[in-house]
């Protein structure tokens, strides 16, 4: 991945986890499909096969890039499992559709963090839209508004846009998804 | 979300209201680069825009853009005619070591967008009259502000002196640079009130009123400023809004040169120098010498300001040397 597009994702993810007083540090996890082998590379850039890092000191943000599709789901399980509650100060994976369903489910199903899902709109450098809130569509116009391109194609591409909104299938406009989970207490 | 939780917690304190029951963030970068900010979009429940907008610096290096458009707000909003135009600037401060301001959203299209889409004519001339209108408003208001109190005359001649390095970075000699120098410090003789970044995507119109909602984004606005260059900034943007059609996979600077050989473009901006200096009331302001200052002023602002120039920089820096090689054009410019 380009190096400032780490940058970005690192940086948008602080604007989530943000506080007055704590100081976090976001911990990269990278998992990739290498001839059906998903290999783990932390944002340090050592590649690594297994996942006996101590990272998970007080107040990380764990945070996971699943380009690995499927076969990512079992390494996801295994360093969210790694993390205790307590220390974990935040959590976000982000994956493609096909995962997303299956991501979020085990998330749900561990109790303890609360987590909301973002969709990653290709066309404005790097924003996130938040998919669970009761104005996602309202939201959503103003955000496929933001670009648009004087030219016929780019008028046909917003109308479509907005029609996909409208419908409710604004979920294929997403390039990838987030989800974001905090502990429970917190 | 931490965020959402700070500001459901301070909700009250800050924004002078109840929270709401529901509200949702959205997070985005306003562009890839370091010295760009990142923004939390607040969208209470049934809001079809963000009701306030919460900027971010990415770094400590650049928080003191946070701080400029705070200062510029909160001076702009003591003028009662400007007041409606601006984001309402509600707090200041520092998260984990990086600045931001919350201010209040505008709804609008961008001034930029409709222009590029419905080229020149009645309605976006009416558009583009009361533009220049609020920017003298803006120019002449006459607040300075905390931030620019201990400065005597911020610009960017006075970044280069210290900085020449950046005069031979950009391939040109100190005695080809002498002659803006002298004009770009002659202009004005008093300090004026700047946005920094007057140009049709920081202009929002209101698409039930079609008048001008709002001027947002004023991180590069500066209230002891002894130039002007809002006004030639905001003509040059018109003219890549309006030929961008026209010429495609343009570049800024090949749009604008294009767009000098078009009598029309040199009428229009003639046409928004005249509305402009005769409300300003300056006499002997010159259309080609603020032009060339603007253009100065541009190529290396960012870099005297960020320390990195950008695309735009060396774009304006290829227009400013196409425009002092070019007399006839200026001529025309200046009416002669």
């Amino acid at each position: 991945m380009e190096q400032k597009n780490i940058q970005t994702q690192l940086n948008i993810l602080s604007t989530f986890f943000l506080t007055e007083e704590k100081t976090v540090k976001v911990q990269f996890f990278y998992l990739f499909n290498k001839n059906k082998n998903v290999t783990v590379q932390e944002d340090n850039g050592v590649l690594k096969n297994d996942l006996s890092s101590n990272v998970f000191e007080s107040k990380t943000i764990v945070a996971i890039d699943n380009q690995a599709g499927h076969l990512g789901y079992h390494q996801i399980k295994e360093i969210i499992h790694k993390s205790d509650v307590d220390p974990l100060f935040g959590l976000a994976v982000f994956c493609n559709k096909e995962e997303l369903k299956s991501v979020s489910k085990f998330i749900k199903s561990l109790n303890r963090l609360t987590f909301s899902v973002f969709g990653i709109n290709p066309d404005y450098f790097f924003s996130l839209v938040p998919l669970d809130g009761q104005n996602r569509r309202n939201i959503e116009k103003y955000i496929f508004n933001l670009t648009s391109e004087a030219s016929l194609k780019g008028k046909i591409k917003k109308t479509i846009k907005q029609a996909m909104i409208y419908l409710g299938l604004s979920n294929r406009l997403y390039e990838r998804f987030v989800i974001i989970a905090v502990p429970e207490k917190k | 979300m931490y965020i959402k939780q700070y500001l459901k917690k301070n909700w009250a304190a800050i924004f002078k209201e109840e929270v709401p029951d529901n509200f949702d963030c959205v997070v985005l970068s306003s562009c890839l680069e370091d010295y760009g900010n990142n923004l939390v979009l607040i969208f209470p429940d049934r809001f079809c825009y963000p009701k306030y907008i919460m900027k971010m610096s990415r770094t400590k290096r650049y928080g003191f853009k946070i701080e400029r458009e705070y200062q510029g707000l909160l001076s702009v909003s003591k003028n009662p005619d400007l007041k409606k135009y601006i984001p309402f600037p509600h707090k200041s401060g520092t998260l984990n070591g990086l600045p931001f301001v919350i201010q209040g959203g505008i709804p609008g299209e961008s001034l930029h967008e409709i222009l590029r889409q419905k080229g020149y004519i009645s309605h976006t001339k009416k558009l583009i009259d009361q533009a220049i209108d609020l920017l003298v408003e803006i120019n002449t208001t006459n607040v300075i502000s905390e931030v620019d109190k201990n400065i005597e005359t911020y610009n960017v001649v006075d970044a280069l002196k210290n900085q020449p390095e950046l005069i031979c970075n950009a391939g040109l000699s100190c005695s080809e640079l002498e002659p803006f120098v002298e004009q770009y410090n002659t202009v004005v003789d008093r300090v004026f009130f700047v946005h920094g970044d007057f140009w049709g995507a920081n202009i929002l119109i209101d698409p039930i009123s079609n008048k001008v909602s709002g001027i947002i984004d004023w991180e590069f606005s500066n209230s002891n400023s002894r130039t002007l260059p809002d006004i030639m900034w905001f003509v040059l943007n018109l003219l890549f809004a309006f030929n961008f059609k026209k010429i495609r996979d343009g570049s800024f600077s090949n749009i604008i040169i294009s767009s000098l050989s078009i009598p029309a473009s040199i009428d229009l901006i003639r046409d928004c120098f005249k509305r402009y200096s005769s409300k300003m009331g300056i006499k002997d302001l010159n259309c080609g010498q603020l032009l060339i200052c603007t253009l100065f002023e541009m190529s290396f602002r960012e870099m005297s300001a960020y320390g990195s120039s950008n695309k735009m920089d060396s774009e304006c820096l290829s227009l400013l040397k196409f425009l002092t090689a070019n007399k006839q054009i200026m001529d025309a410019i200046n009416g002669h």
